[in-house]
């Protein structure tokens, strides 16, 4: 058995532990709303293509590079989406274990597959297994500012319509976790390339007005199109951003309830220590008193 | 008529204005309410939003515009 000031030892150290993870659990939250108000920012942006998109296509059938799917798809790339920093529990690695299992999918379909990596974490995940990572970006992941998603979805666009055609990956994916609200976030896989657009039928084309489209449709898609992907990609890191801190704070939270727990043990056994050791001393003096009682 | 102005930073003007000028890309242009439906593409410059006697400006790098039904929208890059 350890001895009283042993206990007392590991008591001060886990009660300092403590204070670190409520903060970084208190840092958390305050990222939360962080993460959320470049959410709401986003939106209006979103919005407008979104709802130009949509409008254009319920009247006419569009016909662009991005959006047509190619024949015979052989080269896929996959871009993952996770932390920059630890303490999230478990939310790089499923998000690294999702995208394994995606990677494994497309090679069975004899795809080549090219992994773009935005987050320290995973980006170090890959490098020390020594596979190639195409790209790369790191810092920012819990608040992902617009520059980020632009230079990610240009990076993705240019080696989608890469003029060697032979090279040009057929399809985008991305793998990134969906913020649900704060206590449920799931991975999610979406094909961001070729762009599928829905279209809203119930409204029908009535209601869509008739657009006068200047200098011509190609080029009013050249500029939609790409701008929709990049606010889709800034979206995704937007709602990766708030899983991580939510995940965070929620890890933290645990690992501060697990030192209070540990820390009521550790005083319970200093506690029995410290009787154990006044009783061995009471018997002692009782013992010898006894002895010297006896001798008189 | 509605106009909103946004970049994917957030909302850079929302609101009623009477006359509004856009870097269209092939020269500025002047929208009145009442005009027909257009998509076009926006180039460099500025977009000029009248409300009353005041005017705001704001600097773009590149965008484009919708208009439907006295609704303006416009999506813009804004220069760093």
């Amino acid at each position: 058995m350890a001895t009283v000031q042993q206990y007392k030892e590991r008591i001060a150290s886990t009660s300092s532990l403590k204070k670190i993870f409520k903060a970084q659990e208190l840092i958390a939250a305050s990222r939360i709303s962080k993460a959320r108000g470049f959410a709401e920012n986003a939106r209006p942006f979103a919005e407008t293509v979104t709802k130009a998109l949509t409008s254009l296509a319920a009247h006419i059938d569009i016909e662009h590079p991005l959006i047509t799917p190619r024949e015979k798809p052989t080269r896929a790339a996959v871009l993952v989406v996770a932390a920059d920093r630890g303490m999230a529990g478990a939310y790089t690695v499923q998000v690294i274990r999702a995208a394994g299992e995606l990677i494994a999918r497309l090679q069975q379909e004899n795809k080549s597959v090219e992994i773009f990596a935005a987050g320290r974490r995973v980006v170090s995940y890959y490098k020390f297994r020594g596979i190639e990572v195409s790209g790369e970006w790191e810092g920012d992941s819990d608040a992902p500012h617009p520059e980020l998603a632009t230079e990610i979805a240009d990076k993705l666009v240019a080696r989608y319509l890469d003029e060697n055609a032979d090279n040009a990956v057929d399809e985008v994916y991305i793998v990134y976790t969906n913020f649900i609200n704060m206590v449920s976030q799931k991975v999610k896989i979406v094909r961001m390339l070729p762009i599928e657009i829905v279209k809203d039928d119930e409204n029908g084309s009535a209601t869509h007005p008739l657009y006068t489209f200047e200098p011509d449709v190609g080029t009013v898609l050249d500029a939609l199109l790409p701008r929709y992907f990049r606010s889709r990609v800034h979206q995704c890191l937007l709602d990766a951003a708030a899983s991580e801190t939510a995940s965070r704070q929620r890890a933290m939270h645990t690992a501060t309830e697990n030192a209070e727990d540990l820390i009521k043990t550790l005083t319970v056994k200093s506690n029995q220590a410290r009787q154990a050791k006044i009783t061995s001393e009471l018997s002692e003096i009782v013992g010898s008193a006894d002895a010297l009682a006896k001798k008189a | 008529m509605q106009v909103s102005l946004a970049s994917q930073n957030g909302v850079l003007f929302s609101g009623n204005a009477d006359f509004v000028v856009v870097p269209q890309y092939n020269g500025p242009l002047g929208i009145l309410p009442n005009h027909e439906p257009l998509l076009t593409t926006l180039k460099q410059g500025e977009v000029r939003i009248v409300v009353g006697e005041t005017e705001q400006k704001f600097g773009i790098s590149s965008g484009f515009l919708s208009i439907y039904r006295n609704e303006i929208e416009v999506a813009v890059d804004v220069p760093h």
